[in-house]
Parts: structure tokens; C-alpha cells; sequence
């Protein structure tokens, strides 16, 4: 073989060119292919739908001895009561401004708004990490934006409450079944091993009904209702108040709103 | 062969106990299983026929069905319409749970694990009693039957306003569907 030195580098060069070409364009047909597998496992937004069910809590409203909408929705849906923060089961929960809304808070925020605790529940983001990480699919995003958890397929791995930035969350160490206090059967319990959150009672939500703390609280604290029409309640609630979501800034898109006011001290 | 009766016995010793479970029952079988129906002359939601065979597939498409797509009717091969509830529809007729389910359950050996979180209605004290506020809120006209057979899925109860707009909120998703 008498090929000359030029001839080889010149082939060896374009082969090299060839190459490398050929694994971008494989790499661009991967990239979306990846995104479509993750558009099609429903979390990619609510854009486009019909409905999207939120929230609109108005803080100033709200009492802060007043624990009927967290009752209402932990007997409705058979949440246990462990007694023992290590157990805790909250579908929603009372936390402080500080921890709720990390960077809204600064040295001279009101004292009322500070010390009074905030009512917290899933978000149901419009773009959840959760349903991003959950390897079963158990929690999914419903075409009304409802982030629901299919508790049959959990396997309690808890990737979701490490992707959940808002400890919306809980898991069940042990059977819940013996810290409910008054059964309703009108809801199945859960099981030890299974991650559980509020699920904007999307149970009664098929019946027509609203949630039940929406329903419970005597202080008209909370609207829910559809974001996509520009008629519904909450949509007016949003209109006529300068309103938060919980940690915009990442880009999660939070369905519950909330607005408060200052005091006068 | 060395320790010929030795050898033999022990084998002798040892089909017989590996064939143990085989020849235990022999003249003896245990009886078949009588699930027992307490309620009702209704039929149920297929004819038994199908239900005997397929009632766990059913049931696997009826949870799916409801937690992931939010299809709460079934309509049956005859064209009847009912909740799909294993608790509220099934257990309506079947309602004896220990004579009914586990009769066969376990003369089979298996362990569904459907009752570590669904609650067995024999108990129920306020089964699906209303929140309070409910009256004031609740939208009686869209509330899918919950266990009466055949009867028509929507009503024409008098509405809130509220109440109305709820629906038509719920109408406009069924349409975009």
C-alpha cells in the first residue's frame, strides 16, 4: 500500500467530521425525545386546559386560634393523629410567615403578619417536581392541574417529598389506622409506607361539592376555583388583591394564592 | 449395593414425605368455598358468569379509572350505570365481606390488599356524613348515584349561585376533554 501521508490525514479528517456530526444530531433527536417522554408523563404545566383549580387564601382573615378547616379536612380524610412531631401526618398545616415565605420576610415585617402562622396545603404547581421524580408515576398531574397521588402504585421511596420544596408532604412510618380517631367511611385510610398530601378533595370536587375546608371555614379565609376562567370567583379575588405564591422564584408555579394585610401596631 | 435396607427405608421415608402434600388430602377434600350473598335480588353490574372469573380485572380498571382519569361511571354491558366503588357499590349487595370475599379468598390463598386502606361499610357510622356548610355549598344535582341501581347520574336539584358556577366550571373541563 503506497497511499501518501496527505491522502490518509485527509480521510482520517473527514471521517472525524463525519462523526462528530452524526453524534449531534443523535444527541438533539435524544434531547427531545426525553422531553416528549416527559411532556407525555403529564408534567408539563396545565397550559392550554380548560380548568385549573386553585386557591386564594386571604391571611388577614384568618383566626389564628381556628383549626376548623384543618379538622374538617383531617377527619374527612382519615389523616391520623400521631401526637409526635417524628409521625406527624398534615394534609394542611400551620406555619410560621418566616418559614412559609422565606423571602418575603425581612427585619421590619408588620408583627401581625409575622407571628401569625400561615395555612399551608400542596401548592398543586402547575410544573410539580414532585411528579417529576416520582419513579412509579403514583403522584401525576390531572388535566384540571390537580397534582394527585395514586396511593395503590406508591412505593414510599419519598423521592417526592425530597423534590417537594414546600414539605407539603408526609409519610407514613407507622399504620395510621391507629391514631384516626373517629373513622369516616366515606374515604379509604392509608397504609405504613405511603406518602400522602391534600389532593384539593378531589374527591368531592367529582361531586360537585367544593373542599372541605373551603366549606368549613367561618371566616370565608379561602376561594377556590377555576385560574382559566376569567369570570370565576377566585380570578376576582386575584384582580382586586396584591397576592403571593410560596417560592416563585422556582419557577414551580404554585396554584394557591395568598394575600395579606398589615396591622396597626 | 451396600445397606440395602437401610437405603430402601430411607428412600421410602423420603417419597413419602416429599409426596405429602399430594397424598394428605386424598379422600378428604376440603369442602369448595359458598360465598354467601347477603343482600339482594338485584344483579350485579355483569352477570356472575363474567364477575367469577373477571372481578379483579374489573376492579383493577375501576381504581385506575377513577384515581388517574377521574371516571367515576361505569357503564355496564346491559347499559346500566353505577359508581364505581368497591365499597359503595359492591359491598351495597356483597355486603358481607367475611362470607362473601374471603370465602373464596381463602380457600385459594390469596390476600388482596385492598383492605388495608378501604374500610369495610359494616361499621360505618357516618359514612359520607356531610361537612358542615355542605348544605349551603354542595351541588345535589351533580352528584353522581351513589349506590342505587339504575337511577339517572345527574338530577335537576335547585342550585346556588356558587353553586352554578362550580358546575359550569366542571361542565367547560368535561367539554375540553
Amino acid at each position: 500500500m503506497n497511499e501518501s501521508r496527505r491522502k490518509f490525514l485527509v480521510k482520517l479528517g473527514s471521517a472525524a467530521l463525519f462523526g462528530v456530526g452524526c453524534a449531534a444530531t443523535l444527541e438533539q433527536f435524544l434531547s427531545r425525545a426525553v422531553l416528549a417522554d416527559l411532556r407525555s408523563s403529564g408534567a408539563a404545566g396545565t397550559e392550554g386546559q380548560a380548568v385549573r383549580w386553585g386557591m386564594f387564601v386571604d391571611m388577614s382573615k384568618c383566626a389564628e386560634d381556628c383549626s376548623e378547616c384543618i379538622d374538617a379536612c383531617h377527619s374527612k380524610h382519615n389523616v391520623p393523629d400521631f401526637d409526635n412531631p417524628k409521625d406527624e401526618i398534615k394534609w394542611i398545616k400551620k406555619a410560621s410567615f418566616e418559614k412559609t415565605f422565606p423571602s418575603k420576610n425581612h427585619q421590619f415585617t408588620s408583627s401581625q403578619v409575622n407571628s401569625k402562622p400561615v395555612l399551608t396545603f400542596c401548592n398543586h404547581c402547575a410544573e410539580p417536581p414532585c411528579v417529576k421524580v416520582c419513579p412509579t408515576k403514583a403522584t401525576f398531574q390531572r388535566k384540571d392541574g390537580i397534582v394527585e397521588m395514586d396511593f395503590h402504585r406508591c412505593i414510599g421511596c419519598r423521592f417526592c417529598m425530597a423534590g417537594c420544596p414546600y414539605g407539603s408532604r408526609s409519610f407514613n412510618w407507622r399504620n395510621p389506622r391507629v391514631a384516626i380517631g373517629k373513622l369516616d367511611y366515606g374515604y379509604p385510610t392509608r397504609e405504613a409506607g405511603v406518602v400522602e398530601k391534600c389532593n384539593f378533595c378531589s374527591e368531592r370536587l367529582a361531586k360537585g361539592k367544593q373542599p372541605a375546608c373551603v366549606v368549613t371555614c367561618p371566616n370565608e379565609v379561602l376561594t377556590f376555583g377555576n385560574l382559566h376562567d376569567p369570570d370565576s370567583g377566585i380570578r376576582q379575588k386575584l384582580k382586586t388583591r396584591v397576592t403571593f405564591q410560596r417560592k416563585p422564584e422556582l419557577g414551580t408555579k404554585p396554584s394557591v394564592f395568598y394575600a395579606f394585610e398589615g396591622g396597626n401596631d | 449395593m451396600y445397606d440395602a435396607p437401610k437405603v430402601i427405608a430411607g428412600l421410602v421415608l423420603f417419597l413419602a414425605a416429599a409426596t405429602f402434600p399430594f397424598w394428605i388430602g386424598l379422600g378428604d377434600p376440603s369442602p369448595p368455598p359458598e360465598p354467601v350473598i347477603m343482600a339482594g335480588t338485584e344483579q350485579c353490574v355483569e352477570p356472575p358468569e363474567f364477575m367469577r372469573p373477571n372481578h379483579m380485572t374489573l376492579l383493577d380498571e375501576w381504581r385506575n379509572s377513577v384515581v388517574r382519569d377521574d371516571d367515576r361511571i361505569y357503564v355496564s354491558s346491559s347499559g346500566r350505570k353505577f359508581e364505581k366503588s368497591l365499597t359503595r357499590t359492591c359491598l351495597e349487595c356483597h355486603s358481607n365481606k367475611a362470607r362473601f370475599c374471603e370465602e373464596c379468598h381463602k380457600s385459594v390463598a390469596v390476600k388482596p390488599y385492598c383492605w388495608g386502606c378501604h374500610l369495610v361499610p359494616e361499621v360505618a357510622t357516618n359514612a359520607g356524613a356531610p361537612v358542615q356548610g355542605d348544605a349551603v355549598w354542595g351541588v345535589p344535582g351533580l352528584a353522581p348515584v351513589a349506590t342505587n341501581v339504575g337511577a339517572p347520574v345527574h338530577g335537576d336539584a335547585p342550585k346556588s349561585l356558587e353553586v352554578a358556577s362550580i358546575e359550569k366550571e366542571l361542565a367547560m373541563k368535561k367539554s375540553r376533554q
